[in-house]
């Protein structure tokens, strides 16, 4: 079996050495011929492949439900915090960029133009997202803020007095 | 379809540019001149809009319409001036047969379009990245008032420092109707996805035989992948467009040696750092192999080597200034990069860690998902790697795309803030998909092209 697997490859290796030795391609030989009518071939086959995914993919997309905004969580924050150029996002949560739920990221689209400065309480306002009410009454305890709106999804503007 | 108002608008204003700039004689197919204009046109869009921010100090839906108004009749006027009506190539009579193709191409092309549009609603809204960087941007930047800038004051977590292009191209797309704008980010995705695939067959059909470079359009424009990552609303499918119309004209340039198709091409490289920071390697390495190969290539002795190069710089310059303000003047630094990796400890920068980076593609482009084009795409390399060498543009390709490799292994070895795997999955798929149509239009001209020495 070796045997067979080098004697391949030594073909093949002889094949692309005597098509890569025209150094001129003045002509167009038999043998670019062949490989270009390969090529073809193959690439005939893919588009067909390709064509048949894209059918189970348009079906597949046909029967799908209407996605939900991203943030939705974060909506009816925007209009309490019209005006407000710049905001704290205050979580427990992790904020690295490998180990972040996305939250910040979410609402932060949500609320532009607000900006949101990750976990930075010293600004007014105050977007709290946490897993717990008991953490944020904690967060807003060591603060020193105050809720000024919670949602149905437990997020919390609070603000601070400067 | 309002909204596709704005790129029509923006598509004549690319066009009229493209045939003032070529002027007297225009060699170009209008297939290609069409296609190039939708890039061009978009492109500028993005541009006066970034301009008019600066200028006018907000988001003024009717201040930026008239703007795009002002340009476009100015161009007709310039364009009944100094063009001749008898500037194109004169079309050759054509047969029965030739019909009959051109037909069926256009049925499938139509087909093929149709299709990416329904895939698009894959994510309506766009992928992770779309509304989190790019949509998000985009309503500071119509929402923000005279704030507007704070979009380069945002949390790093947001990538503040990535170019604005494709939030400005919203923008611009935003303002003619005002209404719903992730409709308008899923048609600039849509848009850019079939152009990259009628750029393909318009560049390719200048070089090779029209029904291969109808193949190769078709099989870009039918990858699932493509598909998928071209509707995504990221700014990936930019790039992808530009950095293929860059190569396209790269070719036209060396091939015509005409400082008018210098200038087009100019115009494009500097268009690709706008959409994305890697366009600022492609185009560094662009410039240097071509300046390189015209200053010591012995086939360009008589070429107009000065002309040829001052115009590729003017053309870079004229598109790129955009880029050079939001660089210097309103974008943080970026955490990509590492500039000094001698300031820190680094965990990658090994044997272990290109390793690891080397592995993570092979595996990327080996994925189903693409339907193994990249097969294809190393079959043809295998077989045909001397002629990168012995055809001329070929070689500046070549150059361009090994720089960029080499690059962007640097860029991730040297990763400081990150954990490489991590970075790996959330970059591979998306710089793999840009550059595809670009790689495939390599493969594909430099396979078929006919003998160098006729050039």
């Amino acid at each position: 079996m070796p045997y067979c697997k080098v004697a391949r490859l030594f073909l093949v290796n002889r094949f692309l050495l005597r098509y890569n030795a025209d150094h001129t391609y003045t002509k167009e030989n038999s043998l670019e011929k062949h490989i270009r009518l390969f090529i073809s071939i193959i690439a005939i086959l893919l588009i067909t492949a390709n064509l048949g995914v894209g059918f189970m993919n348009i079906l597949n997309q046909l029967s799908l439900r209407p996605a939900v905004d991203p943030g939705i969580e974060f909506a009816d924050l925007k209009e309490r915090l019209q005006g407000v150029r710049q905001a704290g996002f205050l979580t427990e949560a992790e904020s690295s960029a490998e180990g972040n739920d996305g939250r910040f990221l979410l609402a932060q689209y949500m609320l532009a133009p607000t900006m949101l400065d990750l976990n930075n309480p010293t600004h007014r306002y105050n977007v709290l997202h946490c897993a717990t009410p008991q953490a944020a009454i904690g967060i807003m305890k060591i603060i020193g803020a105050k809720p000024v709106y919670v949602n149905i999804f437990g997020k919390i503007i609070a603000e601070r007095s400067l | 379809m309002i909204n596709a108002a704005a790129y029509i608008l923006s598509s004549l204003i690319g066009f009229l540019l493209i045939r003032l700039i070529l002027g007297h004689k225009i060699n170009m197919s209008f297939l290609l001149q069409g296609t190039l204009a939708i890039g061009l046109g978009i492109g500028l869009s993005g541009i006066l809009t970034f301009f008019f921010l600066i200028l006018y100090g907000a988001f003024n839906a009717a201040g930026i319409i008239s703007l795009h108004l002002f340009i476009l009749a100015l161009l007709v006027f310039l364009n009944l001036r100094h063009v001749p009506p008898a500037a194109d190539i004169q079309p050759k009579a054509m047969t029965k047969k030739a019909i009959g193709l051109c037909a069926i191409k256009t049925i499938l092309w139509i087909l093929v379009s149709v299709a990416i549009g329904i895939l698009s609603q894959q994510y309506p809204f766009g992928g992770w990245d779309a509304w989190a960087l790019y949509n998000m941007k985009a309503k500071f930047l119509i929402e923000g008032g005279r704030h507007w800038t704070d979009v380069t004051r945002l949390h790093w977590h947001t990538q503040p420092s990535y170019p604005l292009l494709l939030p400005l191209i919203n923008t611009w797309a935003f303002s003619i109707f005002q209404k719903d704008l992730i409709h308008v980010a899923s048609m600039t995705g849509i848009f850019f996805s079939i152009s990259c695939g009628l750029l393909c067959y318009a560049g390719l059909a200048m070089f090779i035989n029209r029904p291969i470079a109808f193949m190769a359009s078709l099989l870009l424009l039918t990858n699932p992948f493509y598909i998928f990552w071209g509707t995504t609303q990221y700014a990936d499918v930019l790039l992808a467009y530009y950095l293929l119309a860059s190569m396209i004209l790269l070719v036209l340039t060396l091939r015509t040696l005409q400082p008018r198709i210098a200038l087009l091409a100019g115009l494009f490289w500097g268009i690709m750092p706008l959409a994305k920071n890697e366009g600022n390697v492609f185009l560094f390495f662009l410039i240097a192999a071509t300046a390189g190969l015209l200053l010591t290539d012995k086939y360009y002795k008589n070429a107009p080597k000065r002309p040829l190069i001052q115009n590729l710089l003017i053309g870079v310059l004229l598109t790129n200034a955009m880029n050079i303000i939001f660089k210097i003047f309103m974008a943080p630094p970026t955490r990509e990069v590492l500039y000094n990796p001698l300031a820190y400890k680094l965990k990658y920068f090994n044997l272990d860690g290109v390793m690891t980076t080397t592995g993570f593609y092979f595996d990327t482009i080996r994925s189903l998902g693409w339907m193994f084009i990249w097969g294809l795409i190393a079959m043809i390399a295998v077989i045909n790697y001397r002629k990168w060498f012995i055809v001329r543009e070929s070689r500046v390709m070549g150059i361009a795309f090994l720089g960029f490799s080499f690059v962007l292994l640097y860029v991730y070895i040297s990763t400081a803030h990150f954990d490489l795997i991590w970075r790996l999955q959330c970059t591979a798929a998306r710089i793999v998909f840009y550059l595809l149509p670009a790689v495939l239009f390599f493969s594909f001209y430099t396979l078929w092209v006919k003998n160098t020495e006729d050039q």
